[in-house]
């Protein structure tokens, strides 16, 4: 897929941005372009990365035309050397950048995690302290005290201090 | 790392690098983010400079540096024509 002409490259991508692997892998099966769901992947992979270091080369290049306007005195080799630099610093700073998203990507997951751990907790001690009341008061009504006790135990137990009042 | 191991990680160096259109190299830290993309996503920067050592040294060589520079730091690597043909056939 990599020797493609970049129109049907581009064609594929955009295909796939809105298809599965699968589908992808499918259609293009139908245009008798052979490949699987894994040599797909890398190459959307290779495509992208691609991509954002064609724009960043362009970047740079507008960047040297600057210097070149602000600084004639710079050497060719000087140039170079600052395009260099400039497009290496542009690659480790993207690389930072996305690294900082996916810690902060997995940093919501986690809080979302903890918040449904959290929920569950709550859910389970709930359903537990319901559980236990109607256990309680099971256990009072078959007890094999008298009617007015049974009903003084209750009361006792649905209502507590109030039920004194 | 196995054989099998070495030869694929050093051919997942040259993917990486035949990504790039530019003339211009990538900094071995750049190189090691996206070896995930082709398996190894725990790249060891020493076996990364390894391979991509002996890339360098290969007869013809399967990749160059940008610019001759003696920190390893602020070294840069892209694929060479040889190192093209080597992943295209």
């Amino acid at each position: 897929m990599k020797t493609l002409p970049a129109e049907r490259q581009a064609a594929i991508v955009e295909y796939a941005l809105s298809h599965s692997l699968s589908e992808t892998v499918k259609w293009l099966r139908d245009d008798n372009v052979q490949t699987s769901s894994t040599a797909l992947s890398l190459f959307l992979s290779w495509y992208r990365l691609q991509q954002r270091l064609a724009v960043n080369e362009s970047t740079v290049e507008s960047l040297l035309e600057d210097l070149k306007r602000n600084d004639p005195s710079l050497t060719l080799t000087q140039l170079e050397q600052a395009g260099q630099a400039f497009f290496s610093k542009l690659a480790i700073e993207q690389e930072d950048s996305l690294t900082w998203k996916r810690i902060q990507d997995a940093k919501l997951k986690l809080g979302a995690l903890d918040l449904s751990l959290k929920k569950f907790q709550r859910d389970t001690a709930e359903m537990f302290l319901k559980w236990f009341e109607d256990k309680r008061a099971k256990d009072h009504l078959n007890s094999s005290a008298s009617n007015s006790d049974k009903i003084e135990q209750l009361g006792q137990l649905m209502f507590g201090e109030d039920w004194k009042k | 790392m196995t054989t099998e191991q070495t030869e694929l990680f050093r051919k997942a160096v040259l993917e990486v690098l035949s990504a790039n259109p530019s003339r211009r190299g990538l900094p071995a830290s750049a190189i090691a983010h996206h070896m995930g993309i082709y398996g190894f996503p725990d790249c060891r920067m020493d076996d990364l400079l390894d391979a991509l050592d002996y890339l360098e040294r290969r007869d013809p060589p399967l990749v160059d540096q940008a610019l001759k520079i003696i920190s390893k730091e602020n070294k840069a690597w892209r694929i060479t024509e040889a190192g093209e043909a080597f992943l295209d056939s």
